[in-house]
């Protein structure tokens, strides 16, 4: 894999927009991918996330838009393979072909040497079930084949819809090193996934979608940081502790298990302002906002009051 | 292109059901052949066209007589580019090879070698079954090279059959619909168009082709055999057009 740090963005979407009759499942879409970054996609169920993926790769057509890989259409790359890895599904394979077969096919395909079939199955420990059918397999080794066959050709550039659904801890530890490596040797990924605490541990930038829009396209620490943070106060005498913040200016929530969520005051206020009511306390702590958190924020729609 | 073709033929040898095709061609056209020597000696036989083998023109006929391959080769060849959305491996064939047209193109060509092969493969064990026949049966066996044609055409027939099944399939997606239809085409729909309309058999996909490759009779044959061979050029064309056209705007 070449570093093409610097260069224009491994991915482009520009006003990507797909309508299936009546309904629009991507709407407008713009967005980018930079080499040496993981790019974490992020909506709701039915955002319109692989829907779009399948557009940046050329498999569904946009109703109105473009989408570029390494600066021109995915259908539009000499040779695919060997720039572009991606694993959109577990169940594009044929169940009675083995491992091994189904990567030699793919290999002459899409001219790439045949031994390149057994690293890839080494790297992604399938080796021992390579002559195994793949009807057989459990979701995960299918999820493992699939990561196998993107990175079959050596791309530059990996877009991975969901690939942690299924894995063990191990092989979910396993893709996130990988993915970090990759990444920091200037390699592009986009990865859907609905494991936020996956995606916030490994993904340097997010975008976030949501019926087939754009609600943010940023670093995920900028993501976090616009979450800020919250104070959490357990105590079994909330009412006069919540009075005396909101005094002071702050705002308070109720949390889990009966837990308080101040914001807008320092935690050490909170402390000052306990101490000096003669209020007991069971638990102080400062709660940083998670990617999780900064998602449901920017997803959920807020319940009718 | 021969990359892809390789890689066609790769998928076929990959997986167990062409190996059952094989089967159940070289099975049916075995107990064909066996019937048709056995009854060969029959009035009854005789009069509808079944006879003793003795010049090599017997053997050619009993070579197109006793075919059962063609509809396993239609099965096999439809079934090379439905399993494709049958099984999701359609994404994994595009992002390899985004050209639609090139893909469906080394589909048909594909099929149509593993079509000739199954043809070739089916005629020659009749010859086979026929000689030794005949030769337990203590006469000549007239093999020629009127035989030794017949065998190439039954494999360039099936050939041909391939190749527009694989349109047909990559056309209507659906493994059940293009199979039950190019059956239902073979077995019913095209026999009653001959029936019932012959003077429009000529055209027809197999009844029309046929001649060429020694399964038509003379009315059926358009402008002689390069008549009917030009006719299986403009079948198959059109077949894979029409394959090409639907599939190069249709998502995966």
């Amino acid at each position: 894999m070449s570093s093409q740090a610097g260069a224009a963005p491994a991915i482009e979407a520009s006003a990507l927009t797909k309508r299936f009759g009546s309904t629009v499942a991507v709407d407008g879409l713009t967005f980018s991918v930079p080499h040496g970054s993981v790019t974490g996609f992020l909506g709701p169920n039915g955002a319109g996330k692989t829907t779009t993926m399948r557009m940046l790769l050329g498999l569904a057509h946009p109703t109105s838009g473009s989408a570029n890989v390494l600066g021109r259409p995915y259908t539009e790359l000499e040779q695919p393979l060997a720039s572009v890895g991606a694993a959109l599904e577990t169940t594009g394979f044929h169940p009675g072909r083995t491992a091994r077969s189904h990567l030699r096919v793919m290999c002459v395909e899409g001219g790439l040497p045949a031994d390149r079939v057994d690293p890839v199955l080494e790297r992604t420990g399938m080796s021992a079930f390579a002559t195994v059918k793949v009807g057989e397999y459990s979701l995960g080794m299918r999820q493992r084949l699939a990561f196998a066959a993107a990175l079959l050709g050596d791309p530059s550039v990996l877009v991975l819809d969901e690939p942690a659904n299924g894995l063990d801890p191990a092989g979910v530890a396993w893709l996130r090193g990988f993915l970090r490596r990759f990444a920091d040797d200037g390699g592009a990924v986009l990865v859907s996934s609905h494991l936020l605490t996956e995606v916030a541990e490994v993904a340097d930038r997010a975008v976030v979608i949501d019926h087939g829009r754009l609600l943010v396209e940023d670093s995920v620490a900028a993501l976090v940081n616009a979450g800020g943070e919250s104070v959490i106060v357990r105590t079994p005498n909330p009412a006069p502790l919540t009075t005396a913040i909101r005094d002071a200016g702050g705002t308070v929530q109720d949390g889990d298990d009966g837990a308080l969520s101040i914001r807008g005051i320092s935690i050490e206020r909170v402390g000052e302002l306990a101490a000096s009511g003669g209020i007991v306390l069971h638990e102080l702590r400062r709660e940083t906002a998670t990617l999780e958190q900064a998602f449901l924020a920017l997803t959920t729609p807020e319940m009718p009051g | 292109m021969i990359e892809l073709v390789r890689a066609e033929l790769l998928k076929v040898r990959t997986t167990r059901l062409w190996i059952g095709m094989a089967i159940g061609a070289v099975g049916l056209t075995g107990v064909s052949t066996i019937l048709f020597l056995a009854l060969a000696n029959s009035a009854n036989a005789q009069a509808n066209g079944i006879h003793p083998i003795v010049t090599t023109e017997d053997l050619r006929t009993l070579v197109f007589q006793a075919s059962g391959t063609l509809a396993f080769v239609l099965v096999l060849a439809a079934t090379m580019a439905t399993s494709e959305f049958r099984y999701g491996t359609a994404s994994g064939t595009y992002l390899a090879v985004p050209s639609r047209m090139r893909v469906i193109s080394a589909k048909s060509l594909a099929a149509a070698v593993v079509g000739l092969l199954y043809g070739v493969a089916a005629a020659t064990m009749t010859v086979v079954i026929a000689a030794i026949w005949l030769a337990v049966e203590g006469k000549s066996v007239p093999i020629g090279a009127a035989v030794i044609g017949a065998i190439g055409q039954e494999g360039l027939r099936c050939a041909y059959g391939a190749a527009l099944a694989v349109g047909v399939g990559a056309a209507l997606r659906s493994q059940l619909v293009a199979i039950l239809g190019l059956l239902g085409w073979l077995f019913i729909i095209e026999p009653l168009g001959v029936a019932l309309l012959p003077r429009f058999a000529k055209f027809m996909p197999f009844a029309g082709v046929g001649g060429a490759f020694g399964h038509g009779n003379e009315s059926a044959v358009l402008f002689g055999w390069a008549g009917a061979l030009g006719l299986a050029v403009v079948w198959i064309a059109s077949v894979w057009a029409s394959a090409v056209w639907l599939e190069r705007d249709r998502d995966v």
